[in-house]
């Protein structure tokens, strides 16, 4: 990975908020990125800014909960309390209450924070992936949807799994907390769809109903084509696989009833074109990705419980026995591939 | 609408602030109370996660004597109640939270808590 590009490259000019081309019919695709030099001021460019920019009309097209995820929230012991981290604007709160949790919202995005609070009617706080402040063994659950990346390096991917796991109660017998996770696949759709592990069966049956995969929601482009052709390069050469991209979204500003919520609207309102009556062109906006490969969100999640001293079940060994040794424990219930996403779901105890 | 359950939670993440990091303190506090539906097998559920200490202290600061100094070792449905009331309806609108520790201000604002540190006060 560090071979696709040496780290003293001048950041691509991509990096920054981009305005619409000279086209504005033409569909952006996305754009490879190299390794970023300063990721916490990059992630803040392509990734917090763009948030802040687009919450409102980001929001419209994120109330659907996505399947998996529902059935999830639905398969946790009741009153249950949980984390969702990167909650964005909260569309998994009127679910979990439905499933008669209580749940948390943590984001970055004050915009989106303000529709979870004030549309989704939830307890919010604000704080980034890497939030660490939790005390331990708070939460029964967690989960943590299309967030993880859009973080720009290994380290920090490992960071964010280890602050959603930490607060998550260690119970030496079942109900075990337990944690999904969720990110954007670089094989997309082309692929059949596949899972593996101890839920693929039930995870595989439920994706013929899937919701609307992610990419192919209003606003954002719906194929990562740079991605795809480097996939045809076949597995041989990993390094040539372009992982780290932008990805375009198309704003258009939402209707009156959202966009004058406060705050949510507090940097198009500083726009001078807003009174325009003639459309004004379509402003495209880079939000960073990286694009996980089959495998990797395994490996990452498993890494960052090893570096946290959890103990890695394996398939058909008996919790009870690695708790007796006094050793924190994580198994790996299932992971799959749903709707141009990698998933994880896991549990731990003690 | 910061609940004191959530208060409950959060620590300080400074780097290396390790100490006296929790609880927050509450300053400039604009409290306000919202009835919640009464669930008291959510609240007997969260008994064992709960600080006691941290939980009575931020009470009374905030006004609110209706908790025992000690967490009570069978508990009343009254006593449930009063304390649902504490965890579930009392909201912190507005005002700070502050680490008796290192110092660092974290502001609640709209009922937001905003947690977020500068990347060089974050530890790893």
């Amino acid at each position: 990975m560090s071979e696709a590009g040496p780290s003293t490259l001048p950041l691509p000019a991509q990096t920054r908020v981009a305005k619409a081309p000279k086209t504005p019919r033409a569909k952006p695709t996305p754009v490879p990125v190299g390794p970023f030099v300063k990721p916490a001021e990059e992630e803040e460019k392509t990734v917090h800014e763009v948030y802040e920019a687009i919450a409102g009309h980001f929001s419209q097209t994120r109330h659907k909960p996505w399947p998996l995820i529902k059935t999830f929230l639905h398969s946790l012991p009741p009153n249950a309390l949980g984390l969702d981290s990167g909650a964005g604007n909260g569309k998994y709160l009127p679910t979990s209450r439905e499933a008669g949790l209580e749940m948390i919202a943590l984001d970055r995005s004050q915009g989106l924070l303000d529709i979870a609070k004030n549309e989704n009617r939830g307890e919010c706080v604000r704080g980034d992936l890497c939030f660490n402040g939790w005390r331990n063994g708070v939460f029964d659950f967690a989960i943590s949807v299309a967030a993880i990346h859009h973080l720009s390096t290994p380290e920090r991917r490992i960071q964010s799994v280890k602050t959603l796991i930490r607060p998550l109660k260690l119970s030496p017998a079942p109900p075990y907390s337990r944690f999904m996770i969720y990110v954007w696949a670089y094989e997309q759709g082309t692929l059949s769809k596949r899972a593996m592990g101890s839920a693929a069966n039930s995870a595989s049956a439920s994706t013929a109903t899937s919701d609307l995969p992610p990419a192919a929601q209003p606003g954002e482009s719906s194929r990562v084509e740079d991605a795809n052709q480097a996939q045809e390069v076949k597995d041989a050469d990993v390094e040539k696989k372009i992982q780290d991209v932008l990805v375009p979204w198309v704003y258009s500003k939402p209707p009156p009833h959202r966009a004058s919520k406060p705050a949510t609207n507090s940097l198009t309102a500083s726009e001078p074109a807003e009174s325009n009556v003639i459309p004004e062109e379509p402003k495209v906006y880079h939000r960073y990705y990286h694009l996980f490969l089959e495998g990797e969100l395994r490996e990452m999640v498993v890494q960052a419980a090893k570096e946290d001293g959890y103990t890695i079940l394996l398939d058909g060994v008996d919790e009870v026995r690695a708790g007796r040794e006094g050793n924190k424990w994580m198994r790996i219930r299932g992971v799959g591939w749903e709707a141009d996403n990698w998933w994880i779901e896991g549990e731990v105890g003690i | 609408m910061v609940r004191l359950i959530t208060h409950n939670m959060l620590a300080c993440h400074v780097k290396n602030c390790t100490k006296d990091n929790f609880p927050l303190s509450f300053s400039e506090v604009e409290l306000v109370i919202r009835p919640a539906p009464e669930n008291l097998e959510f609240i007997q559920r969260f008994l064992p996660k709960l600080d006691w200490t941290a939980l009575v202290d931020t009470a009374r600061s905030l006004g609110d004597e209706t908790l025992p100094e000690n967490m009570p070792e069978e508990w009343s449905e009254d006593q449930l109640k009063a304390l649902h009331h504490v965890l579930m309806e009392m909201h912190v609108e507005e005002g700070n939270m502050t680490c008796r520790g290192c110092g660092h201000v974290y502001p609640i604002s709209n009922g937001i808590p905003n947690m977020l540190l500068a990347e060089h006060e974050v530890g790893r």
